[in-house]
């Protein structure tokens, strides 16, 4: 004799068979998300080689390389991220403010950009490339008008910090923000609002 | 005597079932539950001037150029 109701016994029987669709429906959600990892990856490796790691000085250039596993590691939680929110919310295509921010905190938290060994004395530029990298990335997604806005009040700030004590210096928002990545738990959602924000100001 | 006690005890009684139903009633009706909607982030994706959209491997290619040409004094 079965504990439980008809109306539970319909459920479950329910739940099971959207079980066996989701389970075939996660085979082919893999399948798509391998050939997407695979394709940004390769980009990614191209856009450091190409246009990021060429315009760094002699000694970061031979001081770190671009670690695979860890790039992979990093583009596939991004597809997995952006795939679970598709789930919930229906959306054919995420916008391209949260695929700039889910790639940068991806890329943040595993630091594909690695020292090298024989790497002999280590900047502090060093420190924060793999920040600068991230938001080198996110930046392809996001709209020319926030870049140029965020890049023009660092350049801005820089240029009234020049002269000044230390106690007069004032913080660009590009400097605020690498300070919440590499020390503030900074999530994929936050960095969306964020840049939605920037959006707005930015029109 | 007796019927005016026992009256007394039933009218408080009737009226702290009526208190009580009258208070939670108007909590019900004064705070509704919203359920979790996945809608706003549809329309967000979908109909914001930022719409839905999957770049190219061309269109990045040449995002990371301007970029690289325009930013990496900060970057």
């Amino acid at each position: 004799m079965s504990n439980y109701t008809s109306i539970e016994l319909q459920i479950i029987q329910e739940e099971e068979s959207l079980d066996t669709k989701r389970k075939a429906l996660r085979q082919e959600i893999t399948s798509v998300i391998q050939k997407k990892v695979e394709l940004r990856t390769n980009t990614i490796k191209e856009h450091f080689n190409k246009f990021f790691i060429e315009k760094r000085d002699n000694n970061t250039r031979n001081s770190v390389y671009l670690n695979d596993v860890l790039l992979k590691s990093a583009i596939k939680s991004y597809y997995y991220d952006i795939h679970k929110y598709k789930d919930f919310s229906g959306s054919k295509w995420v916008n391209a403010h949260k695929q700039a921010a889910y790639t940068i905190k991806w890329l943040v938290r595993f630091r594909p950009i690695q020292i090298k060994e024989t790497a002999g004395y280590i900047s502090e530029e060093i420190f924060e490339i793999n920040l600068k990298f991230a938001l080198f990335c996110g930046f392809e997604f996001l709209d020319k008008k926030v870049n140029d806005l965020i890049v023009n009040d660092k350049r801005e700030i820089d240029l009234y910090n020049k002269d000044k004590e230390e106690d007069k210096k004032r913080c660009s928002f590009f400097d605020s923000l690498l300070y919440d990545l590499r020390y503030r738990h900074l999530s994929g959602k936050k960095l969306v609002l964020v840049f939605e924000a920037l959006q707005l100001v930015a029109k | 005597m007796n019927t005016l006690v026992v009256s007394i005890i039933f009218s408080l009684c009737m009226l702290l079932t009526a208190t009580g139903w009258f208070v939670t009633n108007l909590r019900t009706k004064k705070m509704p539950q919203i359920s979790y909607d996945p809608s706003i982030d549809k329309i967000n994706d979908e109909t914001n001037s930022n719409t839905g959209y999957r770049f190219s491997k061309k269109e990045l290619d040449e995002r990371a150029k301007y970029n690289a040409d325009n930013y990496m004094d900060v970057l």
